[in-house]
């Protein structure tokens, strides 16, 4: 029994111990390199004059580039190779855009036409194209992939372009690739809207392309329409697509002479507004989010359908009363005014706050922007929020040296009477210089961080109110650490250790993966920074409240947007590193799936793997869609960051929601490959059969169902020469792709000597079975006849049968000549009479013969 | 037998007594509709002759030409929203595609609508789309 216990014990320590996980084991700490230390100390030499716009040069570019190219240091190097390029010497992201995008660079007319040889990263391919060594538009196009997952294209296509029959072709001319690609002031607003840009706009798994119409054309729908005499109500410069593409031209890409003011930046953002559209219409299983019923309810949006006289299907969206619309164009319908919404909500806050109805701002801001809004004064306070640890902090640290030093110091910033406790002279100076310092570096890093700063701070009353909002932030904060000098002496030295850790992300990453449910996510974070604080807190036996005070100056140091954007770009990137075993996952489903007996008898069910263009055979499509998570899921089992599996469950989730996409887009490459494939072998088939499925359709004309319409003989020709196609098409519907091939086979059939020859013996037969017709027609009408004699005349008794006999029979003769002149009329209508020329007369003539025997088989079975 | 034969019979009463929920295009009345569906949540007048539609939850609508019911318009549900089942459910019908009058002004793609006339039904989706936004039945003609 002992030994028994014992062994229960040792069992349930061994749990314990599995069970409280250390959270070293967690895979993002594993592959992080070691947080930098955010330094609390700016650049010594403070420009207070530069702005964001000053500042854009490639070494920044580069920089950004190298902050995210980090995030993949520690994991595993992509195999193969891009033209010269080994893809294992690049960095992962590299090698990634490389493997995704590589066929869609430059001249799609001529692999061979830009030398890529000297590259040795993707920037310089880019440049290459552009044709400028070293320049920043390579690195603002590469940066451009790593923040937003998509290609900004330079290359010589534009999306789904009917005036493009090649690429370079465009409205009817050609144009070189340099005509597709960007200006410098565009490359900068490009770079500038990837500064502001923030999930959910950067996380947009199906948004993979832009691509710019040629520089000085309009798009070609538009010239079609002006050619036709249309258009008028503004001429278009962007759209966006469901399938993820957006498609811009030269006045969506205005850039002012101020380089940080355009309609470029309301123009894009709108056009990527409607990818998020889109995209999260999807994830809620509908087709946008603009039109589901919160949206259409504060927006104030109805649909009125119906169908016209003639049978078209009219859609208007219409306006409840009371609608307040952030520009006229918003009224359009709700995708744009969903798109027009949220971008002038971030560009234009103070605009769109007077605009909008309160409970639309308050979706927008909720929904789309944590809770935040962009008028000016929102936007002082967003920065002082920002910079809120970072002040505090500096001024725990100018309290405690302001305490110590010996320098004197001249500064009017403060005076005594701002701080609520005493504080000698010297100690003031030293704190006003410090303070002022302060304020210089704060407003210099925002007017060269924040896209608006310089608008704001530069401009005259607004940045008075600045100057005072942060002197009063850093007021606050020094009247709290000087209170608390003041009370307790040795709190600084009890606090000091913990202000070095507020820079230090991991309590805020171990609170953020201990957080399950997604609905309350962002209370449990902050809740669990709050435990984690305080038991960090507990040994120095602070009061709550202060406590709570370094709690909350934790969390704004890591608010949760921030931690969970850090987070996912790990586990991004693990799942990049990881693309190839993606792959082979995808291609066992795919092979697995063709493996299954082949029909499209069962309807396409599920919508993992859906397609927008063309088709699946439905046991393929369903194969796929009920094998998709359990594959994904798979996958999160199987891979490995050096040997070791994930396994935290929270990791594990944020890790399946970084594959999804990738499976998706792999097994959609797989189709997409498939489908050429077939598609050449289709045209092959074209090729080969035609003539014999000609042959096949003129041997037998049963398949027509009625001579008369050509248009219905034609019809049947293509529904029989369809049927004789025995090509059996997986990936895109028949008709379709067979479409064109059938109305090949079938031209001028109805002129084809064959089918002559057939209907000239088909009418000595038709003119035999139209007889036998016109003779059942006649001798129904006389029944008839005979039964309305009958009434006058009866046979009920023996008597009256005799009695009436002559009558009866007279009866029926007298009518005969009227009845068998409506079966003739009635004959000679027919269509098919008609269109065969036949001999009435003849008939009419035989008719008359055949008259008396008639008129004695209706006496023999009626009278 | 008897208290079986009872329970059957009332079995027979309940299935034969429930109402068919089924609105048949060209045939069905407004009262009928309203005795199915129950009164709508509004009714608006359309730009056709004795034309107006009736409003009801989940999105669906009602198009009356008089007195009869002609056309219906519903939110897809399911795999009702895939495109690819409309494509399969079709591939057996002469379909039409064609794309709707624009929303002027607008700079979405066109919204397309696949019908299939000889069942009256048709769905409407936008151009690149996976997914359809409605199915809408009408009288067949």
């Amino acid at each position: 029994m002992k030994s028994a216990s014992l062994l229960i014990f040792f069992i349930l320590v061994l749990n314990l111990v599995s069970c409280s996980k250390p959270t070293g084991d967690l895979l993002v700490h594993k592959i992080s390199k070691h947080p930098k230390q955010e330094s609390a100390r700016y650049v010594a030499t403070i420009d207070a004059q530069k702005c964001l716009k000053d500042v854009f040069a490639i070494e920044l570019v580069k920089k950004e580039i190298k902050e995210i190219e980090d995030r993949y240091s520690n994991l595993s190097k992509v195999s193969g190779k891009w033209k010269h390029l080994d893809l294992s010497s690049l960095p992962i992201p590299q090698a990634n855009f490389l493997k995704k995008y590589g066929s869609r660079l430059g001249d799609l007319n001529n692999s061979q036409a830009f030398d890529f040889s000297s590259c040795q990263d993707v920037p310089c391919v880019f440049n290459k194209i552009y044709q400028k060594e070293g320049d920043v538009a390579g690195y603002v196009h590469y940066l451009w992939y790593l923040k937003m997952g998509n290609l900004l294209a330079a290359t010589n296509t534009v999306y789904n372009a009917k005036s493009q029959s090649k690429p370079g072709i465009y409205n009817g001319k050609e144009f070189a690739v340099s005509a597709y690609l960007y200006r410098e002031n565009e490359l900068y607003a490009f770079w500038r809207l990837l500064q502001l840009l923030k999930e959910p706009h950067t996380k947009l798994s199906d948004f993979t392309e832009i691509h710019r119409v040629p520089q000085g054309e309009s798009f070609d729908f538009e010239v079609e329409e002006r050619k036709n005499g249309g258009g008028g109500l503004g001429e278009t410069c962007g759209l966006a697509w469901s399938s993820g593409y957006v498609i811009l031209q030269d006045l969506c890409l205005q850039v002012s002479s101020d380089k940080d003011f355009g309609y470029f930046y309301q123009a894009v953002m709108h056009e990527i507004t409607h990818q998020v559209d889109y995209h999260q219409g999807r994830e809620n299983k509908g087709t946008y989010r603009s039109t589901e019923k919160d949206y259409l309810d504060v927006a104030k949006f109805y649909l009125k359908e119906y169908k016209d006289e003639s049978g078209q299907t009219v859609r208007q969206w219409e306006h409840h009363p009371g609608i307040k619309l952030v520009s006229g164009y918003a009224g359009t319908s709700p995708a744009e005014n969903f798109a027009e919404t949220i971008s002038l909500f971030r560009l234009e806050g103070t605009k769109t706050k007077k605009s909008i109805a309160e409970d639309h701002w308050k979706f927008v801001s909720g929904k789309y922007f944590f809770d935040k809004s962009f008028e000016n004064k929102e936007l002082m306070k967003n920065w002082l929020a920002k910079k809120a640890s970072d002040a505090s902090t500096r001024s725990f640290q100018m309290v405690e040296e302001c305490s110590k030093t010996t320098q004197t110091f001249t500064s009017n910033y403060f005076n005594k009477s701002d701080f609520i406790v005493p504080v000698l002279p010297a100690m003031v100076q030293c704190l006003s210089a410090r303070a002022s310092d302060l304020s210089l570096e704060i407003s210099s890093d925002i007017k060269t961080k924040e896209i608006e700063g310089c608008s704001i701070l530069n401009a005259y009353k607004a940045k008075d109110e600045w100057d005072l909002l942060f002197k009063n932030e850093v007021r606050t904060y020094l009247n709290k650490y000087l209170k608390q000098l003041h009370t307790d002496s040795g709190y600084f030295a009890k606090v000091q250790s913990f202000m070095e850790l507020i820079p230090k992300k991991d309590m805020a990453v171990d609170a953020f993966l201990s957080c399950g449910s997604p609905e309350d996510e962002k209370a449990c974070y902050e809740e669990e920074v709050k435990k984690k604080v305080n038991i960090s807190l507990a040994p120095l036996e602070l009061p709550e409240a202060h406590s709570e005070d370094l709690a909350r100056l934790y969390l704004e140091a890591h608010p949760f947007e921030s931690i969970r954007s850090h987070l996912t770009s790990y586990y991004k990137a693990f799942v990049q590193s990881q693309k190839s075993e993606v792959e082979i996952a995808a291609k066992s489903l795919w092979k697995t799936c063709h493996e299954i007996p082949i029909s499209d008898e069962a309807a396409p069910s599920g919508r993992m793997f859906t397609l927008s263009e063309g088709y699946l055979i439905s046991s393929v499509y369903n194969c796929l869609n009920e094998g998709f998570m359990r594959e994904a899921d798979s996958l999160v089992q199987h891979i490995s960051f050096k040997g070791e599996k994930v396994e935290h469950p929270k990791e594990e989730s944020l890790i399946k929601s970084e594959i999804l996409p990738e499976f998706l887009s792999s097994l959609r490459s797989l189709y997409l490959e498939a489908r050429t494939k077939e598609a050449q072998g289709i045209e092959e088939f074209k090729l080969k059969e035609k003539e014999q499925i000609r042959k096949i359709i003129t041997s037998d004309f049963s398949w027509v169902s009625d001579v008369v319409s050509e248009v219905n003989v034609l019809r049947d020709c293509q529904k029989k020469a369809l049927r004789e196609v025995n090509y059996q098409v997986l990936y895109d519907q028949k008709s379709v792709v067979f479409g064109t091939f059938v109305n090949d086979v079938c031209q001028n059939i109805t002129q084809a000597p064959s089918y002559l020859d057939w209907i000239e013996k088909s009418k000595t037969e038709l003119t035999s079975k139209s007889y036998t017709n016109l003779e059942t027609r006649v001798f129904d009408l006389g029944v008839q006849e005979a039964k309305k004699c009958l009434q006058s005349y009866p046979i009920d008794t023996s008597l009256n049968r005799t009695k009436f006999k002559k009558d009866r029979e007279d009866c029926l003769v007298n009518s005969w000549p009227g009845l068998e002149s409506r079966a003739i009329k009635e004959f000679e209508a027919d269509p098919v009479v008609v269109k065969f020329q036949i001999n009435v007369p003849a008939l009419k003539a035989k008719l008359e013969l055949s008259r008396r025997r008639l008129q004695l088989k209706i006496f023999k079975e009626h009278f | 037998m008897g208290p079986q034969f009872i329970l059957l019979s009332l079995f027979l009463i309940v299935s034969c007594g429930q109402k068919s929920s089924s609105v048949k295009m060209g045939v069905t009345t407004r009262a009928e509709l309203v005795a199915i569906k129950g009164e709508p949540l509004k009714e608006e007048k359309i730009p056709i002759k004795e034309g107006q539609v009736m409003f009801y939850e989940n999105d669906e609508k009602y198009q009356l030409k008089g007195d009869v019911v002609v056309s219906s318009f519903k939110a897809p549900l399911g795999d009702e929203q895939l495109l690819i089942f409309w494509k399969h459910k079709f591939k057996d019908c002469l379909t039409i595609s064609k794309s709707l009058d624009k929303i002027p002004g607008s700079h979405t793609p066109h919204e397309m609508e696949l019908a299939c006339p000889e069942s009256g039904q048709s769905v409407i989706y936008t151009q690149g789309s996976d997914l359809i936004s409605r199915l809408v039945e009408y009288e067949v003609r």
